[in-house]
């Protein structure tokens, strides 16, 4: 690139190009042990340019393309043992292409590290040039870690919570669910009576829960085996994105815009995580961004969306441990968020606020005029008494916090963190086993580019517990609404002095045209379940060819799938699970709380 | 009037360090009913009050036909404080065995179609000639965002489990307020009573 922006950073570049320099020699050293010294298996294309970077939406990227998934594995092999970890596959059909071909790419994304700087991805772009290949995708099964820590890669791990999803891309007429007879196992051989009892709960649970179907296999009271039936809420959300253009015949509304309002559906609790992913995504693509003032609502906005779902979640893990007192409580507080927040965007869940290039003009007019009234200082009055409930003990939350029986129902459920470093948990989960897994401090844009808001995010709050139970999640929600209120009241000083140029929506989808077809660009931000990432392709005519969605969730079902595993554990875990029966299932599950629309798209 | 014990100890605390916009006690939201009726949050407070009860139990049985999770969300806080659905009569059950309503949500996946079909074969009959539903949410209605969504169909929703567009408690939004959900349901019962239809 000749026109190269000032503020890129070439520090970071060469860096990055070492890193990629070792992971090829390190990669041809393996293909050429197993080829037997034959040159030319090791073949590679090197796809990465040094983008332009704006000031306050840093990105780089190294992007690597194999021929072999042998070669791809190798890589992100290395790539983890580097401390990256696998962000997300996109699988992509582009036989119609003039170059017929599918490929997989793998993006990774880097750990907060000394040797990783910040805003980094890794792209290794697997072209798959026979279907046959394809195998070895589809024959990844689900492995305990115990079992086959040393067989499998850790890489194949990372990437099973994904196969599903990929293998309905590539045929998406299969039918799903496949029908699970609840039958009671065969007695094995010279045992009398058959090992275990099946109950199946679900899809339709006694309560206002979205639908699923969970199976325990028994021995006694103890849950055996544990299987989570997802994809009874799969809409089509991705190919309804891709075929926006069917939809906007009728109407003016431009394909890029009508998608914006899709995505603040794909999760209704996280929908201005959603919204923002989405609009990162096509702004680094157009490489048009918004001005200084609408990142700062937008950073608000998703903390806001952070504070009022920890409230609830807070409540639901009270409730689940039969105390009702601190539930009522966080039930009428997050009633007050949502109904404020009612007040300061019009919409409770804060749907429809963003729009391509920064904020709906609408809704960022309600928001500055907020600033004269007493709208702020009300959410923090609305806190403070939430934290003087936790801090300082009073009123209900003594009988609480320290009560001998929470301490007990709450320990259950532990979370070995190799678990979490296998599966590249994001989001609540890393965080309870004290991996600081948060793209606030990994990705930083806007606002959060600020050392302050960085100090913040990395300083120690009350309470600290990490050895991965309900209680530690528990508490990491509550750290991070503290986190939340201090970011949102430094910003709301910082907002009356930050510049406004706005950039209209139309400007963002014009500069679109100018893209070469088929270019690709990834776009995430922290939703309070963890990054929600999202990867737009652009098609020809400027419409999207190809649009992948990832929620936290999709992966942290599998890691709530083998948490609840008996059989598959190590014998010392065994131990420390031994108590683990259905009846822990609820309150595991409500402090992973995790999105059943997200995960099945 | 809402005897005094029964108001927790730190819920007049509450009120007053926070100037809270949801007040509990009724003589305030009588007091400014006008006001509150512009955001329609507070409403369904404002028309039902303790002094009258009207006497009612619906039990209501929740479907999930494929929702994004905010119209579930809505509606949790629609049986929690500060609403509290139950105290007007309309309360959740375990199934739908015992429901006299079931509430619908979501943009009918297909994935749904045998779960939501055996749900609402369970339903009870032969009091009415077939079982009240609610559709909650823009969704349900059969608008919203996954109108044209590949895995979702109405229609086949429609003509092969419920085939009788009669008794429909129609409940717009995206999503719908608690309030909201609370007010439409309890106006139609309100209503079936008068006519003594039922």
């Amino acid at each position: 690139m000749n026109d190269m922006n000032t503020t890129f950073n070439s520090e970071i570049w060469i860096l990055l190009n070492t890193i990629k320099d070792r992971l090829l020699t390190f990669v041809e050293k393996k293909c050429l042990e197993k080829n037997n010294q034959n040159q030319d298996e090791f073949e590679f294309f090197e796809m990465s340019r040094p983008c332009l970077i704006n000031e306050q939406n840093p990105h780089y990227e190294i992007h690597l393309a194999f021929l072999k998934f042998e070669l791809a594995e190798y890589s992100a092999d290395y790539l983890i043992k580097e401390g990256f970890r696998l962000l997300m596959p996109v699988i992509s059909d582009e036989t119609k292409l003039f170059v017929p071909q599918k490929k997989i790419y793998f993006i990774f994304t880097g750990e907060p590290d000394e040797q990783i700087p910040l805003n980094v991805h890794f792209i290794i772009e697997w072209v798959i040039i026979s279907d046959i290949e394809l195998n070895a995708i589809h024959s990844i099964k689900p492995t305990h870690l115990s079992e086959s820590e040393k067989e499998t890669s850790i890489f194949k791990q990372q990437l099973y919570p994904y196969i599903q999803d990929m293998k309905r891309y590539l045929n998406p007429s299969t039918k799903h669910p496949k029908d699970y007879p609840p039958y009671i196992e065969d007695a094995h051989e010279g045992e009398k009576y058959p090992r275990y009892s099946r109950v199946i709960v679900g899809p339709v649970h006694a309560g206002i829960i979205p639908p699923g179907r969970f199976t325990f296999d028994l021995v006694g009271e103890r849950v055996h085996l544990f299987k989570a039936d997802l994809q009874y809420t799969h809409k089509g959300i991705e190919r309804l994105c891709e075929n926006s253009q069917d939809i906007c015949k009728d109407s003016d509304e431009n394909v890029w815009s009508k998608v914006t309002s899709i995505m603040g559906s794909v999760a209704g609790d996280t929908s201005a995580a959603y919204e923002c992913a989405y609009c990162r995504a096509v702004e680094f693509l157009s490489q048009t961004f918004p001005c200084e003032q609408d990142l700062w609502i937008r950073a608000i906005l998703l903390e806001l969306e952070r504070i009022a779902n920890h409230i609830n979640d807070i409540g639901l893990m009270a409730r689940g441990v039969s105390f009702e007192g601190p539930a009522t409580v966080c039930c009428v507080l997050k009633e007050n968020i949502r109904q404020w927040c009612q007040e300061l965007t019009g919409s409770r869940l804060l749907k429809d606020c963003f729009r391509l290039g920064g904020i709906k003009p609408e809704v960022r007019n309600i928001f500055l005029s907020a600033f004269s009234s007493k709208l702020f200082p009300e959410l923090s009055t609305i806190l403070n008494y939430f934290f003087q409930a936790v801090e300082e003990k009073s009123l209900f939350w003594e009988s609480f916090w320290d009560h001998s029986l929470v301490r007990d129902r709450t320990s259950v459920g532990v979370l070995a963190s190799k678990w979490v470093k296998n599966f590249a948990a994001p989001g609540i989960v890393a965080k309870s086993v004290n991996l600081n897994r948060d793209f606030r401090l990994q990705h930083p844009w806007g606002p959060y580019l600020d050392p302050d808001t960085q100090q913040i995010l990395t300083k120690k709050y009350d309470p600290i517990e990490t050895n991965g139970d309900v209680m530690s999640r528990f508490a990491v929600r509550i750290r991070e609404i503290k986190q939340s209120k201090d970011l949102v009241e430094k910003w709301q000083t910082e907002l009356r002095h930050k510049k406004y140029q706005h950039v209209s929506e139309s400007n963002v989808i014009d500069n679109l045209k100018t893209l070469p077809p088929y270019s690709f660009h990834v776009g995430h931000c922290e939703g309070w379940r963890g990054e929600v990432v999202c990867w737009v392709m652009k098609d020809i005519d400027n419409t999207i060819f190809r649009l992948k969605i990832r929620d936290p969730s999709m992966v942290n079902w599998v890691v709530m799938e083998n948490l609840m595993n008996y059989e598959k554990k190590t014998k010392e875990e065994q131990l420390e699970a031994n108590h683990l029966g259905i009846a822990c299932f609820p309150l595991i599950n409500k402090s992973f709380n995790l999105s059943y629309s997200g995960n099945d798209l | 009037m809402i005897p005094k014990w029964m108001i927790p100890k730190w819920m007049p605390l509450l009120w007053k360090k926070n100037n809270l916009k949801v007040s509990l006690t009724w003589e305030d939201i009588c007091k400014d009913t006008d006001e509150r009726s512009k955001q329609t949050n507070c409403d369904i407070l404002s028309r039902l009050s303790y002094d009258k009860p009207k006497r009612l139990s619906i039990a209501m049985r929740h479907l999930d036909c494929g929702s994004c999770g905010a119209c579930e969300a809505e509606l949790t806080s629609a049986f929690d404080p500060p609403y509290l659905a139950d105290r007007f009569g309309l309360y959740v059950v375990a199934t739908p065995k015992e429901a006299d309503l079931l509430g619908v949500t979501g943009a009918y996946s297909n994935n749904m179609f045998d779960a939501a079909q055996k749900t609402y074969e369970q339903m009870p009959g032969g009091r009415n000639p077939s079982p009240l539903i609610a559709l909650i949410g823009n969704c349900a209605l059969g608008e919203g965002p996954f109108k044209n969504a590949s895995n979702c169909n109405k229609k086949r929703f429609d003509t092969e489990i419920w085939n009788h567009q009669e008794n429909l408690i129609t409940i717009p939004g995206c999503p719908p307020p608690p309030s909201i959900i609370i007010n439409v349901i309890i106006d139609f019962y309100l209503k079936l009573k008068k006519t003594g239809k039922k």
